[in-house]
């Protein structure tokens, strides 16, 4: 009864130090296993952690573990690795999973193994030799995880290479083509599904467009087409300018004498702000954007830098697409020769048949004397 | 047990997925929807005219002088009948027809794909541009008398609306205002009282080449040759010159960039949210 309780507490001890350990030491030492290893290890797990153990070293425990001869000489790093990647092979990135796990208990319980038997064993046996044959123990677990970390970094690198191909970039220009196109139907696509349901923007579009604040004419004063000639007569010649006239051609002259030199937007920033004054600011105004002197334009057109990163947005957009633009001529000129735009022969009246743009039209527009 | 571990690990998965699709779908995003090698040589023949816009079923709808073409993705195809005189600007009106400039012609095209004359112009070559309740029609080649801009409404009714010593690029309908891009300014025109304000004044240089809007946000953008700029309440931003200025178009949540000399078509999807006014 003693015994079992004294296997139930190891067993619970070992797992939990297991459990410790694993999180501890993946970090820094990463994960190894191999077959041989794992044969090892399974051929060991049915001993369990033999008392019979006790009366070795713990470098004794390790060489039958491992199946290996271990050399208690300096031995370096070099050696190590390659014996142990003499014994690990990793055929394929499906079995990454398998080994991880696999170390992961063969850490565990060589470690554990370790830790119980320096517990359990008697003080006469925890000598420096016990140790030293632990540290370096340890060391060579390190070692197998290095190496079984270099190959799971490298199964993980080849995983991202192969994730980044089925990507395409902005920047390649191997990565973007376009799509090839039908002159064959008359399927083609509107920009917008005709069918699909009004989003939100398009219905307020829709409802600005019926009710929004318009323009609205005063047709009593209008003309309409005379009896017998459907004809649009200009007004007399002799008609003399009014003030929106008089305005319009004032404003055009002094436009007109903007040299270039200066930012376009600046300028015509500068003129928005003296558009409800009077005559007499124009003429400050165009001196001021002729002129150079900034000072004079920010008092009255203040750059928002806001508006330098947003047109930075655009810059970064623009050059992407000037890049396809440039790119599709490439690849089409090569490639689409016999499947690009065309114009089908006889389609102007599928056309209007098919898209049911010219249904029947409102004689609203029809001049009422003329008949067509 | 398992049920429940299956359902909380469902649970998880769904909001994971979600909350990656819609950071996904608030990320500012290129989409590279046309370039010259992908059209065929036949196509190059004709020049793509500095136009785009946009189709009732969210195509975008481009034009030689003579055929119009709708695109998306995975082709390209003649929309319509060959024109039998030059186009030089089409729109679609808020109801969906498709009205283009034939010459010195307003027309519209009808079920059979024909440009069917609606109304004839003062001039030659004019622009056209979407209104939510009229058609703008507007000078872009040169004349003795000025160039004009008109409004052309349902039933036949038209106005002049102002005439430019130079020739009126682009027209945008945005809130309460219209907004013309007239050589290298842009101004508003309130047509409560019809007062006429600079928005935005560029070098000499840098005439605007085209304008569009972002209804939802009040952001309207501005084209020169070799930059894009947005302007929300006074404000007025640098957007980009990395694809050069030229032809744009607000569509859903994003800028469609049109070059038609190099026919690349670019589309920068949540600008709005990237853009800091």
């Amino acid at each position: 009864m003693n015994m079992k309780k004294s296997w139930n507490l190891r067993f619970v001890l070992g797992l939990l130090l297991s459990l410790f350990l694993e999180v501890a030491a993946f970090p820094q030492v990463g994960l190894t296993t191999g077959d041989k290893i794992q044969a090892q290890q399974r051929s060991d797990a049915g001993n369990g952690f033999d008392y019979g153990n006790k009366s070795g070293s713990a470098l004794q425990q390790l060489e039958n573990m491992t199946g290996r001869q271990i050399s208690t000489s300096n031995s370096n790093g070099q050696q190590n690795y390659q014996s142990v990647s003499s014994v690990h092979k990793v055929s394929a990135i499906s079995a990454n999973a398998a080994l991880q796990n696999s170390i992961k208990m063969q850490l565990a319980s060589g470690i554990a193994s370790a830790f119980f038997s320096l517990i359990f064993s008697d003080n006469s046996q925890n000598d420096q030799k016990t140790i030293e044959a632990q540290r370096e123990n340890a060391a060579l677990l390190a070692q197998r995880a290095e190496a079984e970390k270099h190959y799971s970094d490298s199964i993980s690198q080849a995983k991202y290479e192969k994730m980044m191909q089925s990507y395409k970039l902005l920047n390649d220009p191997k990565g973007v083509q376009f799509k090839a196109l039908s002159a064959t139907s008359t399927q083609f696509k509107s920009l917008d599904d005709p069918g699909a349901p009004l989003t939100m923007e398009d219905k307020e579009r829709q409802n600005i467009k019926k009710h929004g604040i318009n323009i609205t004419w005063d047709y009593t004063s209008w003309n309409g087409i005379s009896p017998g000639n459907n004809s649009i007569e200009e007004a007399p010649l002799s008609r003399e300018d009014n003030e929106s006239d008089k305005f319009l051609n004032a404003a055009i002259d002094k436009i007109e004498t903007f040299e270039g030199g200066r930012v376009a937007a600046l300028t015509g920033r500068f003129m928005i702000n003296i558009k409800n004054e009077t005559m007499s600011y124009l003429k400050d105004a165009s001196e001021a954007a002729t002129s150079g002197n900034i000072s004079k334009m920010e008092e009255t057109g203040q750059i928002d830098l806001r508006k330098l990163t947003s047109n930075a947005i655009f810059k970064t957009g623009q050059q992407t697409v000037n890049s396809y633009i440039e790119q599709g001529k490439d690849f089409i000129s090569g490639e689409l020769q016999e499947n690009n735009f065309a114009a089908m022969k006889s389609g102007a009246q599928a056309v209007l048949q098919n898209f049911n743009i010219f249904a029947h039209v409102s004689d609203d527009w029809k001049v009422p004397l003329k008949q067509y | 047990m398992r049920k429940a571990i299956t359902y909380f690990l469902s649970v998880f998965y769904l909001l994971f997925t979600q909350s990656t699709i819609a950071q996904q779908k608030n990320t500012l995003r290129y989409e590279i929807m046309l370039n010259s090698n992908m059209l065929e040589p036949s196509l190059k023949n004709d020049r793509f005219i500095s136009c785009i816009d946009i189709s009732p079923n969210k195509y975008i709808t481009l034009s030689t002088s003579h055929k119009i073409y709708i695109l998306g993705w995975g082709g390209i195809t003649q929309f319509g009948k060959e024109a039998d005189s030059t186009i030089s600007s089409y729109a679609f009106a808020s109801d969906g027809l498709l009205m283009a400039v034939k010459d010195r012609e307003l027309c519209f095209m009808n079920e059979k794909g024909n440009l069917v004359t609606l109304v004839k112009l003062p001039n030659a070559s004019m622009g056209i541009a979407e209104g939510k309740d009229v058609m703008y029609l507007f000078d872009q080649k040169r004349n003795d008398k000025g160039y004009k801009l008109y409004a052309f409404a349902k039933g036949g009714k038209y106005k002049q609306i102002l005439v430019s010593p130079k020739p009126v690029i682009s027209v945008i309908e945005m809130t309460d205002s219209l907004y013309l891009a007239i050589g290298s300014g842009v101004f508003s025109l309130s047509p409560k009282d019809y007062k006429l304000n600079l928005v935005a004044g560029f070098q000499k240089e840098s005439e605007i080449k085209s304008m569009t809007n972002d209804p939802v946000n009040n952001i309207l953008y501005v084209a020169t040759r070799d930059a894009i700029y947005a302007i929300k309440n006074g404000s007025l931003v640098y957007v980009t010159s990395d694809f050069g200025g030229g032809i744009i178009k607000y569509f859903s949540n994003g800028l469609i960039i049109f070059n038609p000399e190099t026919y690349d078509i670019i589309r920068i999807v949540n600008i709005d949210k990237s853009i800091i006014f």
